[in-house]
């Protein structure tokens, strides 16, 4: 009798794939890099979000403020997480190495202060812009920089700044910009962070106006 | 217990025509080919696949095992996977090869795409999980070349295990449910300014032209975020429908009340507009495709004829849970 029609093996089956069932819906569960993330918890955004739901839960009646509400959170995580975690332990393994991650948090706080990447050269002792997002005017290496994985990646630096990888992109991008402009002396990157306006403020006519941060000069020759 | 057991297992033993997998295999490898290929036309590859230390954009894990084999994140490597990676999507899409055409090509994909968390997506993920599933379906029983092998013709009334596009459906409401449970923020949920979707239009990381003209209609983005969150938070519900379409012989108001529409066409209606409304808004590479693959799913198969291909081994059974009318 061959394995797959024994008669057990509906049984057998129906045991796996629970378990899948099982991965699945624990694994999508909210994990300790969404719940308990300081990074996360101090971008401007996420201080944004704290701000609003103690205002509306104020609204409601209830006595709290950012701070005391932002521990309560924060102590709620933990609780969770103390449950959580070794739930999903033993799932991980068998996600990772199968591929059947689950982590979905698309969009859950949209970015309100975005940080766009900029790039300038020195070319005669005067600086010059060849790169900004979304501009036809700069538009040096758009192709990569527009695609939705180099948007998504560099998009992360508002959302959680982490200076190793931005340290290790600001040098790729200067080195390939200092090989494509050889007459440039100097390559700048940074990151020009504002504030998105609100709509009443868009049809005024407003527009952003931001400030640039984490700037990175590099000598074009040496990266040549 | 012991009912509940059984019901599980004879909901596992359900057999139905493949053609719904055979379409969510072509769907998923066209998805492939079209981020690989999409990676080619921006010379990516060797940008986002290889390591800083030969050239690449950062450092990047070496945990997969084929990353070890091939010898590390090298230029070499990545041209290695990328190159399978469009012959493997090419053979789901002919479906030449079964079950090991999907394990090879969720080896490749993965073993790209595990790189570093930070230069992959959701919908990476997507399709590696659509991968997965498809390892353990039969989807190329019919519309694909093993077919043509097999019978000398290009579609098959072979039944195949339904369980596997169930796991996929299962799948996309899970994807959904806990996506709304995410979203927390103020800005998606009852009681805050249901600004969510403007704001995520007029970030320069997701829009694909200036969408600054969405202020004027900021009313509009309101009900579109109120629908969305609401739709995302309710998806699970539709097992509900799912289960009250499955069991409706046996009556009841509330099943009778579920049952009087086919609740499962306004849930992919809203879900297809979504989607849509993403692919031609904002740029968030495969996300769309893949997703929207996963809808193919929802479509059930034609019943099976009387006399089908091989039903010698297997309990004949018409899908009760996604036929078009409930049973």
């Amino acid at each position: 009798m061959r394995p797959f029609q024994h008669p057990a093996w509906p049984h057998v089956r129906a045991i796996l794939i629970g378990l899948h069932v099982l991965s699945l819906v624990v694994l999508s569960l909210p994990d300790a890099g969404a719940v308990h993330s300081r990074r996360r918890w101090q971008t401007a955004n996420a201080r944004a979000d704290l701000r609003q739901l103690a205002d509306r839960l104020q609204r409601w009646g209830f006595d709290t403020d950012e701070r005391r509400l932002g521990r309560t959170l924060w102590d709620m995580g933990t609780a969770y997480l103390r449950v959580q975690q070794p739930i999903a332990a033993p799932f991980r393994w068998y996600a990772r190495i199968t591929g059947s991650r689950q982590a979905w948090r698309m969009f859950a706080s949209p970015q309100r202060h975005p940080a766009e990447l900029h790039v300038d050269l020195e070319r005669d002792g005067r600086w010059e812009t060849i790169y900004v997002p979304h501009s036809d005017q700069y538009a040096w290496n758009r192709e990569q920089f527009e695609h939705n994985r180099f948007r998504k990646f560099l998009g992360r630096f508002a959302r959680g700044f982490i200076p190793e990888h931005y340290k290790k992109a600001a040098r790729w991008v200067a080195t390939r910009a200092a090989v494509e402009h050889p007459g440039a002396t100097q390559v700048r990157v940074r990151l020009y962070r504002y504030d998105s306006l609100p709509p009443a403020k868009v049809r005024e006519g407003q527009t952003p106006h931001g400030h640039y941060e984490h700037a990175k000069v590099f000598d074009a020759e040496a990266l040549r | 217990m012991k009912r509940l057991w059984s019901a599980w297992v004879t909901l596992l033993s359900v057999r139905e025509l493949g053609t719904s997998l055979a379409r969510f295999r072509i769907a998923v490898g066209l998805v492939i080919l079209y981020s690989l290929l999409s990676m080619i036309a921006a010379d990516l590859v060797e940008v986002m696949w290889v390591d800083a230390s030969y050239g690449g954009l950062q450092a990047l894990s070496t945990q997969h095992w084929l990353i070890d084999v091939l010898g590390g994140r090298t230029p070499q490597t990545a041209w290695i996977l990328v190159g399978s990676g469009l012959v493997l999507g090419g053979l789901l899409v002919l479906g030449l090869g079964g079950r090991l055409t999907a394990l090879c090509a969720l080896q490749v994909y993965y073993g790209l795409t595990s790189a570093k968390s930070t230069l992959a997506g959701g919908y990476d993920t997507m399709i590696t999980n659509a991968l997965w599933i498809l390892v353990f379906a039969q989807s190329t029983a019919t519309l694909s070349f093993d077919c043509r092998r097999r019978t000398g013709r290009w579609t098959s009334d072979r039944l195949v295990s339904a369980w596997p596009r169930y796991l996929l459906i299962l799948q996309l409401l899970v994807v959904y449910g806990t996506n709304g449970l995410y979203k927390l923020s103020p800005v998606w949920t009852p009681g805050g300014d249901y600004s969510a979707l403007y704001w995520v239009f007029v970030e320069p990381t997701w829009r694909r032209f200036d969408m600054a003209w969405t202020a004027s209609v900021f009313g509009l983005t309101q009900l579109a975020t109120a629908v969305t969150w609401w739709w995302e938070v309710l998806s699970p519900l539709m097992l509900v429908v799912y289960w009250a379409r499955y069991t409706a012989e046996r009556g009841g108001r509330v099943r009778r009340a579920l049952n009087r529409f086919d609740l499962r066409k306004p849930w992919a209606l809203v879900g297809i507009g979504l989607h849509l409304g993403i692919l031609v808004l904002l740029n968030v590479g495969p996300f769309s495709p893949i997703s929207l693959s996963y809808y193919l799913c929802l479509i059930p198969p034609p019943a099976a004829p009387k006399s089908g291909e091989d039903q010698s081994t297997q309990s004949r059974k018409i899908d009760p849970i996604m036929s078009s009318k409930p049973t």
